[in-house]
């Protein structure tokens, strides 16, 4: 072969890399986490609690609203090592636990005799590598939930369905009644103007499982 | 047809099977999509071994600006197939569990998604490439069914009276027309209709391009695919086989004009001479 076509094919193949290469750098996009600050309002007569986990901020928001609408105790589930700003290394961390079953330890929890008085648990979180990240492992994991309803709520980037995450609660929440076909699915980027639709879907199931 | 060309084919007809059953991940789910993969990574290496004339091919013969496009068409192929294939089993839960590839898992999820849209594009433009020859075989056989044979190219004309054929040309004669369309080597009819169906087909590719946003998830300016389970699988396969139809459509017809440069430039050199 001429060295001449043979320089030719490789320059192009490199351009084709090259070209490649640069629109990650310019059209990568990005997410960033909020921080790790603990969110506990538990009174001493609420049926309801609203339990969530969030990185981006989303889940908080919609837990925020749900409490809001229906009364109900709000609780952020808080890993005791922060999964940090950037979104790499978060979503590094979270597939080797995931793939490693590594339940995160958390820095809040609720006393027992609180956790008796809750019918219903709304639990919010944002579906990870198509599964539940681990901290909402080791949170349904602490408590019993016997005998609850837990209605999941959670924002996704494409697992409408929620992937495996619904099914996982089902399967950790031992004992109580879980609402796999009721579970609030909105896209991460949409939950900012979802707060009608949060806050209607979370009163219909509330009416539903009094 | 020898058997080996027989199971080239059969091998190449599934893994255009499995392309799409891969790239239809969230009707298929998390699990089958690896092992879909597994076995897909056995038809890639039958698929290399069957072939491996292309690669002892490489150091001779003469380069074409056709040749040219291919062996980069393919060696794009190959290292995209090749980030896609480790940055899969890198985040494999199933299949490939046991290997713990220590590489950014965020990493390989922006990669594999790049490459899988990429691949499927360039999937495309390698069978448009390859299969553009079986095209031309298929043309050449096809003779029979060619226009200027049909009764439509023929007119009937009366016998001749001529001492020598008095025999022979009592009957009327079936004779071509002087139409230009029934010459022989005009196109035939079938030719046409299915040239017509590539094109239409082909423009709805682009559109189907967009809607599906390929450029998109290529470039990571959208870092997650869109998955839609309400959708109907057929019309998810529709979109996707019409973008596929655009990648050969481009690259038959690019490589069939690359051979027309090829043609008559080289009459316009000898004029200058």
């Amino acid at each position: 072969m001429k060295k001449k076509r043979f320089i030719i094919i490789a320059v192009a193949v490199l351009l084709v890399i090259a070209a490649a290469v640069i629109c990650f750098k310019m059209f990568g996009g990005s997410h960033t986490g909020i921080d790790n600050n603990p969110e506990s309002k538990l009174s001493n007569d609420s049926k309801v609690l609203v339990a969530y986990f969030s990185w981006s901020g989303n889940g908080q928001q919609m837990a925020r609203w749900i409490s809001e609408e229906t009364g109900g105790d709000l609780f952020r589930i808080v890993p005791a090592e922060p999964y940090g700003k950037d979104f790499d290394s978060c979503a590094d961390r979270a597939k080797n636990e995931l793939d490693n079953g590594i339940r995160p330890e958390l820095s809040e929890h609720i006393e027992k005799q609180a956790m008796e008085q809750y019918n219903v648990i709304y639990i919010g979180f944002p579906v990870w590598w198509y599964d539940l990240p681990m901290p909402v492992w080791s949170f349904l994991e602490e408590y019993d939930l016997s005998g609850k309803t837990v209605i999941p709520f959670f924002s996704h980037n494409g697992s409408s369905n929620g992937a495996g995450s619904v099914s996982r609660i089902s399967e950790l929440a031992k004992g109580a009644k879980v609402l796999t076909e009721d579970a609030l699915s909105i896209p991460g980027r949409s939950v900012s103007g979802s707060e009608k639709e949060v806050k209607e879907w979370a009163a219909e199931r509330l009416k539903e499982n009094q | 047809m020898k058997t080996r060309q027989v199971i080239k084919i059969g091998i190449d007809i599934s893994m255009t099977v499995l392309l799409f059953i891969l790239m239809a991940f969230h009707y298929v789910g998390l699990q089958w999509h690896e092992v879909t993969g597994a076995v897909m990574l056995i038809l890639f290496i039958l698929h290399h071994t069957l072939n491996g004339n292309w690669y002892r091919a490489l150091g001779k013969g003469k380069y074409s600006s056709g040749r040219v496009l291919l062996t980069i068409v393919d060696a794009v192929l190959l290292i995209d197939m090749f980030l896609l294939m480790f940055s899969g089993i890198s985040m494999s839960r199933y299949v490939f569990r046991f290997l713990d590839i220590p590489v950014s898992k965020a990493w390989a999820r922006g990669m594999h998604m790049t490459a899988s849209y990429a691949g499927f594009l360039l999937m495309g433009f390698h069978i448009g490439l390859h299969y553009g020859m079986v095209v031309g075989m298929i043309k050449k056989v096809r003779s029979f069914a060619k226009l200027e044979n049909t009764s439509l190219c023929k007119t009937t004309i009366a016998p001749k009276k001529n001492a020598k054929s008095a025999f022979f040309t009592l009957k009327k004669r079936e004779v071509p027309h002087g139409l230009k369309k029934c010459k022989p080597g005009g196109l035939p009819v079938c030719t046409w209709t299915l040239r017509v169906l590539a094109f239409l087909i082909a423009g709805y590719g682009v559109y189907a391009l967009f809607t599906r946003k390929f450029v998109d998830y290529i470039s990571q300016r959208v870092m997650f695919a869109f998955f839609d389970y309400e959708e109907p699988v057929l019309s998810f396969v529709l979109d996707y086989a019409a973008i596929m139809g655009l990648m050969i459509f481009i690259s038959y017809y690019l490589q069939r004009f690359l051979q027309w440069i090829r043609k008559t430039v080289p009459k316009k050199k000898e004029n200058i001479n």
